[in-house]
């Protein structure tokens, strides 16, 4: 059996599956910011295999080349506020810090 | 494009990961999870977007293009990033470099307000009593 596209779409329907999943159950903001780091990994598992299957070019792995920089980006400043919030609050729990509601 | 996403991932996003886990120490009577009834809901909303993610990919019939040899692509890429994707390249070095200066400005220590840290600190210690009684 050969692989083919839709092996791939379909990995990466589950690792977006599990990044919701892990993004919706998750209290620790750390383990929130790595489901949103598999859901980005799942697009661009679709880019690449799009750009293999479909498109049989470049534009796909320029794609992906720009959605891990700015997942690089986007983790950095994520996790900077989450130390920033575990130094003013003592906790990374999300719905511990709810200082606008009061 | 697999060797870019192990060299970033390992380099600098588990690290980070790491970092920031080992600097929040989180205490032994926080839930990592939340409630089940939550863990129930969000399984059967995960569950349903997958059917249908699943339902689309299997049920259409993808324009595949006959397959062609793997080619080496990181001479094009190089190539492409320098000439017809030159705006977006320079466009996320701007974006990193705004990361990497709001990073940095969020973690720094604010010296202003003298009273603050001096809080924070007094917190993090009971913070650490608690932790280790």
């Amino acid at each position: 059996m050969t692989v083919g596209l839709t092996h791939f779409l379909v990995v990466s329907t589950l690792l977006f599956g599990l990044g919701i999943y892990a993004v919706i159950t998750r209290r620790n903001a750390v383990g929130i910011l790595m489901g949103i780091e598999l859901i980005l990994n799942a697009a661009n598992i679709n880019f690449v295999a799009f750009a293999r299957y479909v498109e049989q070019g470049l534009n796909g792995h320029m794609v992906a080349a720009f959605v891990i920089v700015l997942a690089a980006a986007e983790a950095a400043v994520g996790l900077a506020i989450v130390l920033a919030m575990f130094r003013n609050y003592g906790t990374v729990q999300v719905d511990t810090v709810n200082s606008l509601k009061r | 494009m697999a060797i870019t996403q192990v060299v970033v991932y390992i380099g600098g996003i588990l690290v980070l990961v790491l970092f920031t886990v080992m600097m929040t120490r989180v205490p032994q009577q926080d839930q990592l999870r939340r409630g089940p009834a939550t863990q129930i809901w969000a399984g059967v909303f995960a569950l349903g977007v997958v059917a249908v993610l699943y339902k689309v990919v299997t049920g259409t019939q993808w324009n595949e293009a006959a397959l062609a040899e793997p080619l080496a692509t990181t001479a094009g890429i190089g190539a492409r990033f320098m000439t017809s994707y030159l705006f977006p390249f320079e466009y996320a070095s701007l974006v990193l470099l705004a990361a990497m200066i709001g990073a940095a400005i969020l973690i720094r220590e604010t010296r202003e307000t003298p009273e603050e840290p001096a809080a924070a600190g007094a917190e993090t210690a009971a913070h650490d009593e608690e932790v280790q009684s």
